[in-house]
């Protein structure tokens, strides 16, 4: 596919001046936006290329497969096709929760074309797995989310539609919805959450060669700090910086924060020391 | 903080509305809300101990980035957890303060019945679900013996045979048939006819791998396909024949034992050639025919060759169809004559194609091809036809002579031949019948010679003269003129090319016209090539002969002015005697 078609397909948008480029992936339930906050002031001294993944957005709902975006692979590919198609190099990927993970997924896929990560409130698996592993969640939470998720998105139409429509074709049912914040197509949503909540990626860390700074919000109910501290253990360039928050999106509400510490951690001191501070 | 419990109006509402502040701690609860969650006091409570653990996970990933970035979400449907650790399930609506940014406020209330409607969807579509599954099997399955049906195998043929992953394995379908089900059917009802089906599939089935498939392809008929798991020929053909086998064992329906046998036919997957779904089945279906042409209950491999053999006569066929209607086959007529007078007594009509690609054709370069096929009696029909007309034709201008044609054994044995005969004549009425003449080919008078014999009484009671082709070849000779009741032998060419120089032909030839005396009919000689041979054939008493002494066939239009000279040759021979 060439660059305007991946450019249309996951809605990229390339603003901001500066040598450094930033990359921003958003995280389940949302879009791009989220990640104005940020890039506002970001955008004075960097090169900054935001997107929507396939489903989320505004991006090309033609293009979702179910197959495809099952898994978070599939996101990941969105991520290094945006990378070849605009031809980037040493880029500094900044991704939101699941996005952590996808965007490492995405930069060990593509080594040459990002050579720094940024993990903000991230968990590689939401499952507790004790007494190694406390991802927060029992199996029975996650699945009463996906029901939840029924219950917002799903109208008696879309539910039953691919009953009586036959299966096989995903496209008739990612109609786009109203185009208010975070809409997304019921199908798209809970096949992104599925993927987000359902998916145990730990086993990566260790193998993630690239520097990456570990943000963690104090209070998150999504990823405990017990998360955020495992992260940072397992990947061998891993930073952690513990922010004083509550919430997960502390990309929003704490943006100021968040924009500091991305800063000092691609400051050309740090950047000389590169070893982890925690 | 204001306190969880205050009087007033909001306590009044019948709805739960709650007041929350950035860090997530309830600051208000109305009355509704308390009872509804079983708390006395939920002041300075934080949110997420009355959420369960999905709620929180929807809101930090759905509805606090929308209220951040709208201010509001509105009908969010979340589960609450009471003091006493219910869940109740609430439908929400969230608004930031306007003033206060520090401030959101929620109202909720009771989604039970929200959710029964919930329940009730997922009731419906399961029941969907259900009756999906239930149609899909309906129309895959057959009702009477409940084994795929006849569009199931060939859906399933034709996936495995495109699903990449799978169209190089082998395997093999068989086609069963069996012998003589209508009997069963017939005696004893169709009740236990169905039955009795049913147990044949049974047994199939009980007889086959589970990698196997059995599916009941119409009336008495199976296909089953066998997964090969060697390139072992004769492993197959044990197998399918111990399943044909199997059937011989008498079933028990009803208190009654029934026995029946099977025929099968058997073809390969995959084949040098590309193949179709159809084609396969199709082919198994030839070798089960080729089975019961055997004698039955018995097993047969489709042969490749047969199937190629079939496609020359299918091209063959639309060619000579395509052939009438172009026109391209004309009769050519041999004059026969009085061997002592010279007088021509009649022509015999023969066929030549005028091929558009290979050039005139004698019969012996395409009859043979389409002998004993439905072809043969269209053409034997048209040659018919023009002969009639040909002979009307010459009988209109004055010039009675006979016409004969040649017809085959296969061309008789047609149920509706008289009625077309019957028919053709009757366009031309003004003709005598004994202007026309059906020379029968003695050997192809070998099967059923009863029926034909009936046919040919029948068509020399309509008044046709009827001769016996080639008399002298065929196998059963005296037994056809004790059957078949004729008006004239016809001494095969073969007798008479050698009859100068083998004493046995002449022994042959004398002894045929001593049988023509006998039975009161008369003998006429073909091929006559040389004035030796006419005047020995005539020498032996035969009066009547025709061959390329006397003339070679010509066309139509020819026939009278060689008729013309040969009577002023004739005049001017006798005025010279």
């Amino acid at each position: 596919m060439d660059e305007c078609t991946i450019r249309q397909r996951n809605n990229v948008k390339v603003f901001g001046s500066g040598e450094r480029t930033l990359m921003f992936a958003h995280g389940f339930g949302c879009d791009q936006t989220m990640w104005r906050y940020v890039t506002d002031s970001l955008q004075r001294d960097h090169t900054i290329i935001t997107f929507d993944y396939v489903g989320s957005g505004h991006s090309d709902l033609s293009a979702f497969s179910t197959h495809r975006y099952a898994t978070l692979e599939g996101y990941a590919t969105d991520i290094t096709e945006i990378l070849d198609a605009l031809e980037l190099d040493n880029v500094i990927l900044v991704g939101h929760s699941v996005s952590s993970v996808i965007g490492m997924i995405a930069a060990m896929k593509s080594p040459d074309r990002v050579n720094h990560l940024v993990m903000v409130c991230p968990s590689p698996y939401y499952l507790n797995d004790l007494p190694e592993y406390e991802g927060g969640f029992e199996r029975e939470d996650l699945e009463e989310l996906i029901d939840l998720m029924d219950k917002n998105y799903i109208g008696w139409a879309n539910y039953l539609a691919p009953l009586v429509m036959g299966g096989g074709a995903d496209t008739h049912m990612v109609e786009e919805l109203s185009g208010s914040f975070c809409s997304t197509d019921p199908l798209v949503a809970k096949t992104f959450a599925k993927a987000t909540f359902f998916s145990d990626h730990r086993s990566l860390l260790p193998n993630c060669q690239i520097p990456t700074l570990v943000l963690q919000s104090k209070i998150d109910s999504l990823a405990s700090v017990k998360v955020g501290e495992y992260v940072s253990r397992k990947l061998p360039k891993g930073l952690l910086r513990i922010l004083d928050t509550e919430g997960h999106c502390i990309h929003m509400t704490n943006h100021d924060e968040v924009e500091a510490e991305i800063r000092a951690f691609l400051s050309p001191k740090q950047a000389a020391s590169d070893t982890p501070l925690s | 903080m204001e306190t969880a419990r205050t009087q007033g109006s909001l306590d009044l509402m019948p709805s739960g509305y709650l007041v929350t502040d950035n860090e997530r701690s309830i600051l208000y609860a109305n009355r509704y809300a308390l009872n509804h969650l079983n708390h006395d006091d939920l002041g300075g409570t934080p949110l997420f101990d009355i959420f369960t653990l999905a709620s929180c996970i929807l809101f930090e990933s759905y509805i606090a980035p929308l209220l951040l970035k709208e201010g509001a979400c509105d009908e969010i449907q979340l589960t609450l957890k009471t003091a006493n650790g219910k869940k109740c399930s609430v439908v929400t609506n969230i608004r930031r303060d306007e003033e206060d940014e520090n401030r959101v406020h929620w109202t909720f209330i009771n989604a039970s019945q929200r959710d029964k409607l919930f329940q009730e969807l997922i009731d419906a579509r399961n029941l969907l679900e259900e009756k999906a599954r239930f149609l899909e099997a309906r129309t895959v399955t057959d009702d009477v013996t409940g084994l795929p049906n006849r569009l199931s195998v060939t859906q399933y043929l034709s996936d495995r045979m495109n699903d990449p992953a799978l169209s190089q394995s082998q395997f093999v379908i068989i086609f069963i048939d069996l012998d003589g089900f209508k009997t069963i059917n017939d005696t004893h009802g169709h009740p236990v006819g169905d039955q009795f089906l049913k147990a044949v599939g049974q047994r199939l089935t009980r007889s086959l791998r589970t990698t196997d498939l059995v599916a009941r392809y119409g009336g008495d008929e199976y296909v089953v396909l066998l997964q090969q798991t060697a390139d072992e020929a004769t492993t197959n053909t044990l197998m399918i024949q111990r399943i044909v086998n199997q059937l011989n064992t008498p079933f028990q329906i009803n208190g009654k034992t029934l026995s029946i046998s099977a025929s099968a036919g058997a073809t390969r997957y995959p084949q040098r050639n590309a193949v179709e779904p159809e084609q396969l089945i199709r082919q198994a279906d030839q070798a089960m025919y080729e089975a019961k042409l055997a004698g039955k209950n018995q097993f047969r491999w489709f042969n490749q060759e047969w199937e190629t053999t079939q496609r020359t006569h299918q091209k063959l066929t639309t060619q000579v169809r395509l052939g009438i209607e172009n026109d391209e086959f004309v009769l050519h007529y041999q004059p026969k004559i009085n061997l002592t007078t010279g007088a021509v007594i009649g022509v015999e009509a023969l066929i030549r194609w005028q091929h558009p690609e290979r050039g005139l054709l004698m019969p012996a370069n395409f009859l043979p091809n389409i002998e004993n096929k439905r072809i043969e009696q269209e053409l034997g029909d048209w040659v018919i036809a023009t002969a009639l007309k040909q002979a009307n034709s010459w009988y209109q201008s004055g010039l009675q002579l006979p016409v004969s044609v040649n017809v085959s054994g296969f061309q008789l044995m047609d149920p509706h031949f008289l009625e077309r005969l019957t028919v053709l004549f009757n366009r031309f009425s003004d003709l005598p019948r004994a202007q026309f003449e059906l020379e029968l080919l003695e050997t192809s008078a070998i099967n059923d010679s009863m029926n034909i014999a009936n046919v040919i009484a029948a068509c020399r009671r309509m008044g046709l003269r009827v001769s016996l082709d080639d008399f002298g070849t065929g196998y059963s000779t005296l037994s056809h003129l004790r059957d078949l009741s004729v008006d004239t032998l016809k001494i095969d060419r073969t007798f008479v090319q050698d009859m100068l120089t083998n004493p046995n032909n002449i022994a042959i030839i004398n002894g045929i016209i001593g049988f023509a005396k006998a039975f009161n009919c008369q003998a006429i000689a073909e091929g006559i090539e040389s004035a030796e041979q006419q005047a020995a054939l005539l020498q032996l008493g035969c009066q009547s002969g025709q061959g390329y002494h006397i003339s070679r066939p010509m066309p139509g239009e020819a026939i009278e002015p060689w008729v013309a000279s040969r009577k002023s040759g004739i005049v001017s021979h006798s005025s010279n005697d």
